[in-house]
């Protein structure tokens, strides 16, 4: 890909992750937001589907265009099995 | 890198999990605010912690299930920040509905997010409110059976670290962050130094070391901890410093006094909380 190429995925991209942080309903930092050709993928841990779709929908309003993979994961809750012994 | 002993396996059932000795039994009164390790044992005390659980109404009753084994599990629990979604205080009442009223104590700070629109006094007092503690460049003494366990706290702030950190230079506004940095690692240290207690521990919600941002790109490295929390932490005798903000982190550093450094940011360690065992000698808190 050329470097004229590069450069507006990469305004895409720093756009995306702006929404992300700055959207009254999200406020996800921790998501990536990677441009690839005709499709963004999407990765990352929140901590509900409904967020995971919240995400999806918002991006995808901003970029009717583009197809989206969404690789979003649910963090997992589970009760420790181990302890870490500091000594 | 050393990082002490390999985690040993809880054991489900019984009152207490099984971890090389016999502990005694519980104390099960109701009705006021449970002591940590309420068996007595004087060796050790267990910390269970965890950041950045961005609490909403879409996710009150999550941790619910892990919750309700956490005093079989722990004697205390620290929350490492970014309580809410957006720092308002109905996000804050959804983490007094999940955290607060536990059978152990919470102790907390507040994290960027529970910033974001605000509303810090309100969010604070319902915490409070719903008996969880919350430090900002102030600390708190639990009795955890025969062990005071001293926690002190602050949110922390960025800056980067040593040889590729902000300095107070320039524009007002890049002075003014850094003082912000200075101002509560200052503050922590002296939270730090004043406590009167058997086992120190540092919470913060910024990291005080780049080890545990490993994984997170580097360009951000400075927007999420600094080397002066670091320096304020080993300005005391602290047995270990917790922090949550990197999501993409690593779980394991320390600072370069050799403080044993976690990173609990939920989306790092994957679970409800992670729970540390520590001694009341200190010549065991740097390790081997």
């Amino acid at each position: 890909m050329s470097g004229l190429a590069e450069g507006p995925d990469q305004y895409d991209e720093a756009h995306l992750q702006r929404l992300l942080a700055e959207h009254p309903a999200i406020a996800e930092l921790g998501i990536r937001a990677v441009r690839l050709r005709d499709t963004i993928v999407l990765c990352g841990e929140v901590e509900s589907p409904e967020r995971c779709a919240q995400i999806e929908a918002a991006v995808a309003a901003e970029f009717p265009d583009l197809a989206i993979r969404n690789d979003i994961g649910v963090t997992r809750k589970n009760p420790p099995t181990e302890v870490e012994e500091l000594t | 890198m050393s990082v002490g002993q390999p985690p040993r396996r809880l054991q489900p059932g019984g009152s207490r999990p099984a971890l090389g000795r016999e502990l005694p039994g519980e104390d099960g009164a109701s009705g006021r605010l449970p002591e940590a390790n309420p068996g007595g044992d004087v060796s050790f005390v267990r910390v269970a912690a965890v950041g950045d659980v961005h609490m909403d109404r879409d996710v009150v009753g999550r941790y619910r299930a892990a919750l309700e084994r956490l005093p079989e599990l722990a004697d205390v629990l620290l929350l490492a920040g970014d309580l809410t979604r957006h720092g308002t205080a109905e996000e804050a009442s959804c983490v007094a509905a999940e955290f607060g009223r536990l059978a152990v104590p919470v102790v907390a700070v507040l994290g960027n997010h529970d910033y974001h629109c605000d509303q810090v006094d309100e969010v604070t007092k319902t915490l409070e409110g719903a008996g969880v503690v919350v430090l900002e460049q102030t600390s708190t003494v639990l009795r955890c059976g025969g062990v005071r366990l001293g926690v002190a706290g602050a949110k922390g702030f960025g800056g980067g670290f040593a040889g590729k950190c902000t300095t107070e230079f320039g524009e007002p506004e890049t002075k003014a962050f850094i003082r912000h940095t200075r101002t509560v690692s200052d503050g922590l240290g002296a939270a730090l130094r004043d406590l009167d207690c058997d086992v120190r521990i540092a919470l913060t919600h910024y990291s005080p070391v780049p080890d545990t941002l490993a994984g997170e790109p580097l360009e951000i490295y400075p927007f999420l901890g600094s080397h002066l929390l670091a320096e304020a932490i080993d300005s005391a005798s602290t047995a270990l410093a917790v922090h949550g903000h990197a999501h993409h982190g690593a779980e394991r550093g320390r600072t370069p006094g050799g403080v044993r450094v976690r990173n609990v940011a939920h989306p790092v360690i994957k679970q409800a909380y992670s729970v540390f065992q520590l001694s009341a000698d200190p010549a065991t808190w740097k390790g081997p």
